[in-house]
């Protein structure tokens, strides 16, 4: 039961839209009369459902994480120990700002599910490490909002966590992918591991980072 | 006739602010009439449209009294959706409200979701986007379009479902002036076939033909409402702190005093004496047209340039008035440039960005104001010959330390996480060897400023009491100033300028036209605006980058 | 066209060529099919990659390899495609020579030419299938032909939302991250390479937490937008033609042929076996 997304509008999509009523008249002005579209989103959603704002911070905030990782490519380069780390950091710290404004369980599950589909959509890439990173992200989520009670220190540890399962995701398809010669694995385990140290760079920038965002009214205190 | 919007006593009050936001507010605006909303930032403006098109309401969570209807129907207890098929918004930002990629997804999924259906939806497209201008650039995607299009295809979206409200918010404000004329013309037609539409804007000047009436807002509080020419009167301009309404040709006003741009060849602007030039203040001739002095309230526009904004001491032996008497700043030989893959935009420019007097780039929508910018700055480097600061080859790294720039957009330049740090931060950068670094006794170090001096930047600034604040907690207005007091901070030999009046109400445009005519004073100042207003206050040279001389 | 349009019918505006130079005629969704296969182009690469790193005997890689060789090969500049290539190969031995130092499993040093290249070939060709089907679909299916898509594809609405806002953003960010990187080289003085270098913080300050704001507030707005708008998934608008036109349904069998074949090499005695069986 917990882990049913439920569907985010409610099933009673039989109900109509009231009309205002009117038809502006003037000297020469006639609307056509199209019938509403049906099934309008409502405005009040219960607490256990994601708002429109809330899907489309998580769209956006997966978003820039590509495009940042692209840009930090095309400034850095793609194989080097800083643009590496520096890529794994911004995910990381992109899914903490997203989970602190968006303080739903399925969260983190859901902006997985959306960023493995924008890479693999946008690039192909990314559809091999995603049940295990869902599962991560589930994990994850389990800990903020059930021992962490979705306090700051707890998000922040959870997706840290979660980046770091990730990566041990990555190294599992890695390892299927050369396993007929592991040796070979050991230079992209060693790229692997130096994108971890991103998710440890994240856990020094984020509290900071949470901090300006309240001051500056984008989250909740 | 009924109207098609009437607001009654109507009063609003963000939670957690003091003040209500509007108060006691009284209009009715009939079909076929276009209003426009004019008067100081933050006098009330766009909580008036927020309150019209429901979000007032429905996100913000605003507490209001008195009533709100749109032909009859009151909109206070309507959902966003229910608001939205009789009231059409178009935001400041026109690109976020597209969800497809393309003008023709974005147009057939709004009406799709209005259950347009599928058999009309082809005609309708055909004749919207035939209207607007859109035909060539359906397909077109999102990135690729201008803010032109993006505005037009928001509207094509909206208006094809018949609404009988439009509002329009700093619809102006990234267009350039073909733009505005082909927008003031749209909105004058659509006027025409019953539409009641509500414009909130600083720049006035371009819906001069279109506009019908006008209503002042200050403090929340409607303080005039009346034709739309009555804005001409400068009287009221003044005390209102607005932009000028009338151009400086036509729309039935007497233009103000020669224009500093006017006529075949070289401009003509006043004489110079020794000292720097004044900014705009009560002694110097201004666009007003009696003379009157720029200030607006109980705010003055000060005296003198913004402490910490002269990088360089001022060029002695006296400014002859004419270009040639100014000493060259940043010279361009030779110049030439082009993005690869694509046809060259300079080839063989050479030019000259006087000291002590700023230079105005103009050229159409394309020509490569904002590359040559770029290039003078140090953030591209030519292809062919050489850029100068004050006489000396320059390298990109050598001029990127030299410069100081503000962007089109001020959102992407600030990043500290308080108003004083921006300031700061600014200020501690400069390049070695220099004035100012001999000025803090160690040369080639930074060193912080004092309280009192970012204090002083601030007051200049009119941003006092916000020194803690988040920057991003700004109001669009402050943003810009922020983002201009900081680039003035910083000292330097270039400041370049990209359309800095974005959201300046009429006082804080001639601070800042005040302030970059000062900051002309010891260094190179290029400047790139469409907006009229500023350039009739700011003594310019110019340099035309022209379709055909290049 | 249109496969099934009415020969002489007028033009349907809404699949209608676009009049637009900057619109790419490779790539525009109107040629061929409405889709440009797009839902086939992810199907295939999802079936090739997860068939490679199943299969495990070289000759069924390399005729993999050769399926996907000729696959992008069709969709991608033959001039990207080589460099892509290249790419791999390089880094495959850099690969290569990193492992061969590397102490083999069961004990001693086997450095050098130790290091048996022919079991190094199968990763590489998996990797190069999985690169190849990437490019093809990267290359020639526009970012609106997979929104589209995506609108059509009938997924719950909570992720259909973030999904389409995701492709609609990342184009529109890719193009503004470069002012955002100018603002931030101005501010230091210095390229963007060497401040991620000598002092990497300001990289946060400067370039993500300006880009960090702006994505909060676009998706606020947005938010707005849609919910005026009365947003819902299922469109019908880009359901035309079916979501499989007759071309792709000709592909798709081509294309699963293909994977069967693959299949059928690397399980060959059994097939063998399997045809004798029948056949005697």
């Amino acid at each position: 039961m917990l882990f049913t997304f439920a569907y985010a509008f409610p099933a009673d999509r039989d109900k109509a839209v009231a009309k205002i009523g009117h038809s502006p008249k003037s000297m020469e002005y006639e609307p056509k009369a199209f019938a509403p579209g049906p099934f309008p989103l409502p405005d009040e959603n219960a607490a256990w459902r994601f708002t429109l704002s809330d899907l489309a911070a998580i769209g956006v905030l997966a978003a820039l994480a590509r495009a940042t990782g692209l840009m930090l490519v095309f400034a850095l380069g793609g194989m080097n120990p800083v643009s590496l780390s520096l890529r794994t950091m911004v995910i990381t710290v992109l899914f903490i700002v997203l989970r602190m404004k968006v303080r739903r369980f399925g969260t983190l599950a859901l902006a997985a599910l959306v960023g493995s589909m924008t890479s693999f959509l946008a690039m192909a890439q990314g559809i091999m490490t995603l049940p295990l990173l869902l599962a991560s992200a589930l994990i994850a989520e389990l800990f903020i909002t059930y021992a962490g009670r979705n306090r700051a220190w707890a998000v922040i540890a959870g997706c840290v966590l979660m980046g770091l399962m990730d990566k041990a995701a990555s190294l599992c398809v890695i390892f299927l992918t050369v396993r007929e010669e592991t040796r070979m694995a050991w230079p992209l385990a060693i790229l692997v591991m130096t994108s971890a140290a991103g998710d440890l760079l994240a856990l020094a920038f984020a509290p900071r980072f949470i901090r300006e965002l309240r001051h500056a009214g984008f989250i909740n205190g | 006739m009924k109207p098609a919007l009437a607001v009654e006593g109507a009063s609003l009050r963000y939670p957690l602010a003091e003040a209500p936001s509007l108060s006691g507010l009284d209009l009715e605006v009939y079909p076929g009439e276009l209003l426009v909303l004019a008067g100081r930032s933050g006098g009330g403006k766009s909580t008036f449209m927020r309150m019209v098109n429901g979000l007032a309401y429905r996100h913000y969570r605003a507490e209001s009294s008195g009533s709100v209807k749109v032909l009859g129907a009151e909109l206070k207890d309507k959902s966003l959706y229910e608001i939205s098929q009789r009231v059409s918004s178009v935001f400041q930002n026109p690109e976020d409200q597209f969800f497809a990629l393309t003008p023709r997804d974005e147009m057939l999924l709004s009406w799709e979701c209005r259950g347009v259906p599928e058999s009309e939806a082809g005609e309708m497209l055909e004749r919207w986007s035939v209207a607007l201008g859109l035909k060539g650039v359906l397909d077109r995607p999102l990135n690729l379009l201008s803010s032109g299009e993006k505005q037009k295809t928001v509207l094509a979206s909206q208006l094809a479902l018949s609404p009988s409200v439009l509002l329009l918010d700093e619809p102006s404000s990234n267009l350039d002036p073909a733009s505005r004329r082909s927008l003031a013309e749209s909105l004058a037609a659509l006027k025409r076939e019953g539409l009641a539409v509500v414009v909130a804007d600083h720049r006035l000047r371009w819906l001069c033909g279109a506009a019908d009436r006008a209503l002042v807002l200050d403090g929340g509080k409607a303080v005039w409402l009346g034709p739309f020419d009555g804005l001409a009167d400068p009287g009221l301009v003044g005390r209102w702190g607005l932009r000028r309404a009338g151009p400086i040709t036509g729309c039935g006003t007497p233009p103000g005093p020669a224009a500093l741009r006017d006529g075949p060849g070289r401009p003509r602007w006043p004489a110079l004496t020794a000292s720097p030039p004044a900014p705009a203040s009560a002694s110097a001739p201004t666009a007003t047209g009696s003379g009157a002095p720029l200030t607006a309230g109980a705010r003055q526009v000060p005296a003198g340039p913004p402490p910490g904004s002269a990088g360089l001491p001022t060029v002695p032996g006296g400014l002859a008035p004419g270009p040639a008497g100014f000493p060259p700043g940043v010279e361009f030989r030779e110049l030439g440039f082009g993005f690869p893959g694509a046809a060259p935009l300079f080839e063989g420019l050479s030019a000259e960005l006087p000291v002590g007097v700023p230079a105005l780039v103009s050229g159409p929508n394309g020509r490569g104001k904002t590359t040559l910018m770029r290039l003078a700055s140090g953030l591209l480097s030519p292809r062919a010959g050489e850029i100068r600061f004050g006489g000396e080859p320059l390298n990109a790294r050598g001029r990127l330390a030299r410069s100081s720039l503000v962007f089109q957009i001020a959102d992407r330049q600030l990043c500290m996480g308080t108003v004083q740090d921006e300031i700061r931060e600014a200020w501690k950068a400069w390049p070695r060897g220099s004035a100012r670094g001999a000025e803090h006794g160690k040369p080639g170090r930074p060193g912080r400023p004092s309280e009192a001096e970012v204090e002083g930047v601030l007051e200049y600034w009119g941003l006092a009491g916000l020194a803690l604040r988040h920057p991003q907690s700004l109001s669009g207005g402050e943003k810009q100033r922020l983002a201009l007091a900081a680039a003035m901070a910083r000292p330097s030999e270039l400041l370049c300028l990209d359309e800095p009046s974005t959201g300046l109400d009429g006082a804080n445009l001639a601070l800042a036209a005040g302030a970059v005519t000062a900051a002309a004073g010891g260094r190179s100042v290029m400047l790139i605006t469409h907006d009229e207003d500023l350039g009739e206050l700011v003594p310019s040279f110019p340099l035309d980058l022209g379709g055909e001389e290049g | 066209m249109r496969s099934g349009s009415r020969a002489g019918s007028k033009p349907d505006p809404l699949t209608a060529p676009p009049a637009d130079p900057l619109t790419d005629p490779l790539t525009d969704p109107r040629n061929g099919s409405p889709y440009c296969g797009a839902p086939l182009k992810l199907l295939f690469a999802a079936g090739a990659s997860v068939l490679a790193l199943w299969l495990n005997s070289w000759q069924a890689l390399a005729v993999l390899a050769l399926f996907s060789l000729l696959w992008s090969s069709g969709r991608v500049k033959p001039s990207l495609l080589a460099k892509a290539h290249l790419f791999l190969f390089a880094a495959l031995g850099v690969c290569l020579l990193g492992a061969a130092y590397i102490p083999a499993p069961g004990g001693g040093m086997r450095g050098g030419p130790g290091l048996s290249v022919r079991m190094a070939v199968l990763p590489a060709l998996r990797v190069a299938v999985s690169m190849n089907m990437a490019l093809a679909l990267v290359m020639s299916s526009p970012a609106s032909a997979l929104s589209r898509f995506i609108a059509a594809a009938k997924l719950p609405d909570p992720l259909f939302v973030p999904l389409s806002v995701a492709l609609r953003f990342v184009a529109v960010f890719v193009s503004e991250l470069p002012q955002v990187k100018d603002a931030l080289e101005a501010r230091t003085g210095e390229p963007l390479a060497r401040t991620a270098l000598s002092r990497p913080w300001r990289l946060w300050r400067g370039f993500l937490a300006p880009m960090v704001f702006r994505a909060l507030a676009s998706a606020d707005s947005l938010a707005l937008s849609l919910e005026m708008k009365g947003l819902r998934s299922k469109s019908l608008f880009w359901k035309r033609a079916g979501a499989f036109p007759a071309a792709d349904r000709a592909r798709l069998a081509r294309g699963a042929a293909a994977l069967g074949l693959c299949l059928a090499v690397q399980y060959r005695e059994a097939v063998a076996a399997l045809a004798f069986r029948a056949f005697a």
